[in-house]
């Protein structure tokens, strides 16, 4: 088979040579152990680079030029960051995005930790666990469009708990803050981010050895004092992944902010979009320069507080 | 003495099956019991029903005269200790005795006065601020013991507490447990798959099968006087022969079974004629005889088919033939001046009356 | 300024541009009426002119690629082009920016037509990324609207020269298109007359401290501080020259009042998108804002007592175009769209949703099709261009026909067009001043 298709001098020698290079090229690596460890990491590295690094880089190229109306002019200077950094609205919408990002966290932490805790010792057959943890996906299935209308008909003036509350006599007047408050996008960011906190818990909480939660209590501790000695100790490293996964997301964030608190309170990733609503795509980068330093910055203090590659 | 810990018709169903079923024994305070059993019989079960981590579907437990019905573990006053030492991985030797003690309100300084004290008792004074990663088996089996200790338990749990220590640590271990349950004067239940554990610590050990006590009586009846088949295969080295009363005169009796007749001691029983029992002969009471020697009653001949050297005892199993093998343990000493055994060869052994054990029940 | 197309509709349009497509493509098979070229030469002088029903054109080298808002990137009116031109057509529906975005970052290259907002059609312009039309080559605007031909016409604005300035490469001479207008309306205030029970006649109502905390207004750097510097100008609450186009210093008082506003809690939600709008109007949670024509006709639809305002300081303007790329290998597919928009037939297909056709051609269709008035007494063109009943803006409820009246009514009103402002970025930094006050 193999004659008919191929001249029979050339073949063998082609094998040779194929294998006589990759001999040879094995026997380099073995004696360079640096290089091939290099070879192995470059595919990785590349492709890091055409995706990650010459986007950013470009991002921080840009954030040096000027906006003109159709395009961007590579005209050097620091005007843009001057002018972002020098406002007082930049520093302003800075720390409430972090007020935001905190308050949501510290949320997510407190919803979360009894989520996870009740996934982990009350729902006992493996596939409701699955299945409750499936359920706090949900809010990332539905689109852009039913997030933006479906708060209306809970928190709303006329929303289910309006009338739930009206209905007990809780309230005589329908509520207005639970919509389009600074506060209200909290019901969006709680639901969005929670998933991201019981996942890395509700790990963390599973790797804890059975025996452990039983000699808590035969020494005398009550389920509340077993969560708070040995439980949340031992979920130290699922909540600072949780807290990392939230605090990155939460730093990105402009939506939630935009349709449910009532676009009234803008965070910090909601200024690049609006950059470029009106082309001045050289102010967007450095706001986008900006936004991921404080986020790399915040990132490390935060890993600096809790060193996740101890556990 | 009112008993320290009683169990009476103590039953427990997972789904279909019965995991304790009517259990009832009593311990008194200060003693030391041991449960064994093979793995599934029900003892972990038995254990956390007393320990209160699970409950019981029937029956009533008493620690100190109290109906633990509904009563929590963490207000049971019971220590445990587990086979996998169940350490907080989170905080260090200290903390970890000192855990029970914060448990229940003490203040900061008689913590550490107690734990200190429970520290020194286990010979880890100078490790107390060691984190439990860097601690040996040994070490982490002392701290687990000394934190269930500290708190001064009405009774401590030991859930296969030497399972994972290696075999010369355990001996170590036994006798260190078994001293300090005896400075203490706590009631120990010990919960073990090791009959040779049990064996050497307890006072009073419980031989536990599908869920049912078969035995519960000191270790040298168990060892010696075994109620049951199963308990006489479980605890020591023993032959078991079935058959059938011959003759039944003067305190022996006679038993006719597919190896010959038998004589043992009837020890105060008289079982009729053509009766059939069970009787055991322990492998240590064997001795071997010359074949054609002058003893013509309780003599076997076998084919060796297994052999092994145990320090200074001898392992044998020969072939009875008849699908009957027969267990001879024989000391060193007793073999001096006699060719070596050796696979294949014939050997003869001989025991007895009295070291044959007509079992009760058939 | 336009709406950005609710998905729900889109997709009902997508599955209704499947049946069509499955109805092409039956009768296809059957071979039972394709209009072969001599046919279509006889019958047709143009390949984008109507083709009776049942009809298909044979597909042609040509294709359309064209992108634009859902509101007029449609599968409805492609495959419709497609039928009667055999140029193969599809569309992206995106944002006002992103179509803009893309093509300027270099996917101008992807599409052949840009089917835009004239405000932002200069930057495509400027960057050099679109190809003058002549305007004999667009048969249908023998029919233009006067607005887009006669600077004297009702709602021409003098002073910025729009809308002719933004449609023609010299607006004097008019021989070619820069942009050739495809729909346009102009832009009031949305409300709800049930819960105001009252009529809102200005622009004044949207900060009117009687409705405190029951207004919403638009997220937009440009168009919502553009009505409010008009209001002010209007009512001369403030020095403002161009209400379209402010000096920074105008800008300022504008945003300072708005802000002084907004602390006082006037502004119950800050909207962003055209569902979110037509959901706030009507599950009462605002009772008005500044809106746009459509969301008004949606919130009507639900069954609720909502009106369209007919500011006495005029509404706010403004057109949509087609833009033909530079380099486009389809050329005369483009040519071929753009003389579809303008033929009639599309047109029509948006008077219902409350958009204008800049060519007069729509009225034969829309006079032979009863689809809005329940009644059955007035036709498409009687209610969308005539306003029904209304001639003039309609006081109180019910209302049959357009609440603001006829064309010539709302066309003679219009307080600015939505140009694009000079200092764009400084609205954009005020706008932020505004938002996080």
């Amino acid at each position: 088979m193999r004659q008919t298709h191929t001249p029979p001098a050339k073949a063998p020698a082609l094998e040779v040579s194929t294998t006589l290079v990759v001999r040879r090229g094995v026997a380099f690596l073995e004696r360079h152990p640096g290089v091939a460890s290099l070879l192995l990491v470059l595919p990785g590295t590349i492709w890091m680079m055409l995706f990650v690094g010459i986007p950013l880089a470009s991002i921080v190229l840009f954030s040096f030029w000027r906006s003109g109306f159709a395009g961007l002019v590579p005209d050097y200077n620091v005007e843009n960051y001057a002018a972002l950094l020098g406002g007082r609205t930049f520093w302003r919408i800075t720390f409430w995005t972090y007020e935001v990002v905190i308050i949501a966290l510290a949320g997510v932490i407190v919803l979360a930790y009894p989520a996870a805790y009740a996934i982990w010792r009350v729902v006992r057959d493996d596939r409701w666990k699955t299945a409750v943890l499936l359920l706090c996906v949900v809010p990332f299935w539905t689109s852009y469009l039913t997030r933006t209308i479906t708060w209306l008909p809970m928190f709303g003036r006329e929303g289910v708990v309006n009338r739930v509350l009206l209905a007990l006599g809780v309230i005589g007047e329908p509520l207005e803050i639970l919509l389009y408050t600074p506060y209200s996008m909290m019901w969006g960011l709680w639901s969005l981010y929670i998933v991201f906190m019981i996942g890395p818990l509700y790990h963390s909480m599973t790797k804890i050895d059975e025996d452990v939660m039983s000699a808590a209590a035969m020494l005398g501790a009550t389920p509340l004092r077993t969560f708070f000695h040995v439980v949340l100790p031992l979920t130290r490293p699922g909540l600072m992944a949780g807290s990392l996964f939230v605090m990155v997301l939460g730093l990105g964030e402009f939506f939630t902010e935009r349709v449910i608190g009532g676009a009234q309170n803008p965070m910090l990733a909601g200024l690049i979009l609006r950059q470029i609503d009106i082309f001045q795509w050289a102010s967007a980068s450095a706001i986008a320069v900006t936004l991921t330093v404080l986020t790399l910055v915040t990132v490390s203090a935060m890993l600096r507080l809790f060193d996740l590659r101890k556990v | 003495m009112e008993s320290d810990v009683r169990l009476e018709g103590v039953t427990k169903r997972f789904g279909k099956v019965t995991a304790v079923d009517g259990l009832g024994l009593e311990v008194s305070r200060g003693e030391f019991v041991s449960v064994i059993g093979p793995s599934g019989c029900g003892k972990t079960t038995m254990m956390r029903l007393i320990a209160g981590l699970d409950q019981p579907d029937a029956g009533q437990i008493w620690i100190r005269g109290e109906r633990m019905e509904g009563v929590p573990p963490y207000e049971r006053n019971i220590g445990l200790v587990f086979q996998s030492f169940a350490l907080f991985p989170h905080l260090d030797v200290m903390a970890n005795v000192e855990f029970g003690l914060r448990m229940r309100g003490e203040s900061a300084q008689h913590r550490e006065e107690k734990a200190m004290r429970a520290l020194r008792a286990i010979g880890m004074e100078n490790l107390a601020r060691r984190r439990i990663e860097q601690l040996s088996g040994g070490q982490k089996q002392r701290v687990a013991l000394a934190r269930a200790l500290v708190v001064e338990p009405s009774l401590i749990l030991l859930d296969e507490p030497l399972g994972s220590l290696d075999a010369k640590l355990r001996i170590e271990m036994q006798s260190e447990l078994k001293s300090l349950q005896r400075q203490m004067g706590i009631t120990f239940i010990h919960v073990s798959h090791n009959q040779g554990e049990a064996l050497v610590m307890a006072d009073r050990i419980a031989v536990m099968n599908a869920g049912r006590f078969e035995q519960v009586a000191t270790p040298t009846e168990i060892y010696k006087e075994p109620r049951t088949r199963f308990v006489a295969e479980f605890v020591g080295r023993n032959n078991i022969f079935e058959g059938e009363v011959a003759e039944s005169r003067n305190g022996i009796v006679r038993v006719q079974t597919r190896h010959g007749v038998f004589a043992i001691e009837a020890r105060g029983r008289v079982p009729a004629e053509r009766q059939r029992l069970i009787f055991v002969v322990r492998a240590d009471s064997m001795r071997p005889v010359d074949a054609g020697g002058p003893r013509t009653e309780n003599v076997v001949s076998g084919v060796i088919k297994g052999l092994e050297y145990a320090g200074s005892v001898m392992l044998m199993v020969l072939d009875l033939g008849s699908d009957q093998e027969l267990k001879v343990e024989q000391h060193e000493s007793l073999s001096l001046g006699r060719a070596a055994p050796r696979h294949g060869a014939t050997l003869t052994v001989t025991w007895t009356p009295a070291d044959a054990h007509l079992l009760p029940t058939p | 300024m336009s709406d950005e197309e609710t998905q729900v509709s889109r997709r009902e349009f997508v599955h209704t541009g499947l049946q069509l497509g499955a109805a092409l493509g039956v009768s296809g098979l059957g071979g039972l009426t394709i209009v072969g070229e001599a046919g279509a030469q006889t019958k047709r002088q143009y390949p984008w002119e109507s083709l009776p029903a049942g009809e298909t054109v044979p597909p042609t080298k040509l294709q359309l690629r064209t992108i634009g808002l859902g509101v007029s990137v449609q599968d409805r009116f492609l495959r419709e082009f497609e039928r009667r031109t055999g140029h193969k057509a599809t569309g992206k529906v995106t944002g006002l920016t992103p179509m803009i975005t893309e093509w300027l970052a270099g996917g101008y290259r992807n599409y052949d037509t840009n089917e835009t907002n004239a405000n932002r059609n200069a930057a495509l312009w400027s960057a050099k990324l679109l190809q003058p039309i002549p305007v004999d080559k667009v048969v249908p605007w023998k029919s233009a609207r006067d607005l887009f031909t006669n600077p004297k016409a009702l709602g021409h604005d003098e002073v910025s020269g729009w809308p002719l300035v933004e449609i023609w490469v010299n607006p004097k001479t008019q021989q070619e298109f820069k942009l050739v207008p495809q729909f346009f309306n102009c832009d009031s205030i949305g409300y709800r007359y049930d819960l105001l029970k009252e009529d809102v006649t200005s622009w004044g109502s949207l900060v009117d401290p009687k409705y405190k905390g029951k207004v919403g207004i638009l997220n937009d750097s440009l168009l919502t501080p553009g009505w409010c510097a008009g209001y002010m100008k209007k009512n001369n609450l403030a020095q403002i020259k161009r209400s379209d186009n402010m000096t920074r210093k105008e800008l300022d008082t504008v945003i300072d009042f708005l802000i002084k506003r907004k602390r006082e809690g006037q502004f119950r939600a800050i909207w962003e998108d055209y569902g979110q709008c037509v959901n706030m109007l009507a599950s009462g949670e605002i009772w008005l804002a500044d809106s746009w024509n459509p969301v008004v006709e949606d919130v009507k639809k639900q069954g609720v007592v909502c009106k369209y305002a007919f500011p006495k300081e005029g509404f706010t303007a403004w057109f949509h175009g087609v833009a033909v790329a530079k380099d486009t290998p389809n050329l005369q597919a483009a040519i071929d769209y753009v003389n579809f928009c303008l033929e009639g037939w599309w047109g029509a297909q948006v008077a219902p949703q409350g958009y204008y056709s800049p060519t007069t051609t729509c009225e034969t269709y829309l006079k032979a099709s009863k689809r809005t008035d329940p009644q059955g007494r007035f036709n498409d063109y009687e209610w969308w261009y005539l306003g029904g009943e209304n001639e003039e803006p309609k006081k109180g409820w019910p209302i049959r026909g357009r609440d603001t009246g006829s064309f010539r009514k709302r066309w003679s009103n219009v307080m600015h067009w939505m140009v694009w402002p000079d200092d764009a970025d400084y609205y954009a930094k005020r706008w932020n001043d505004f938002l996080s006050a």
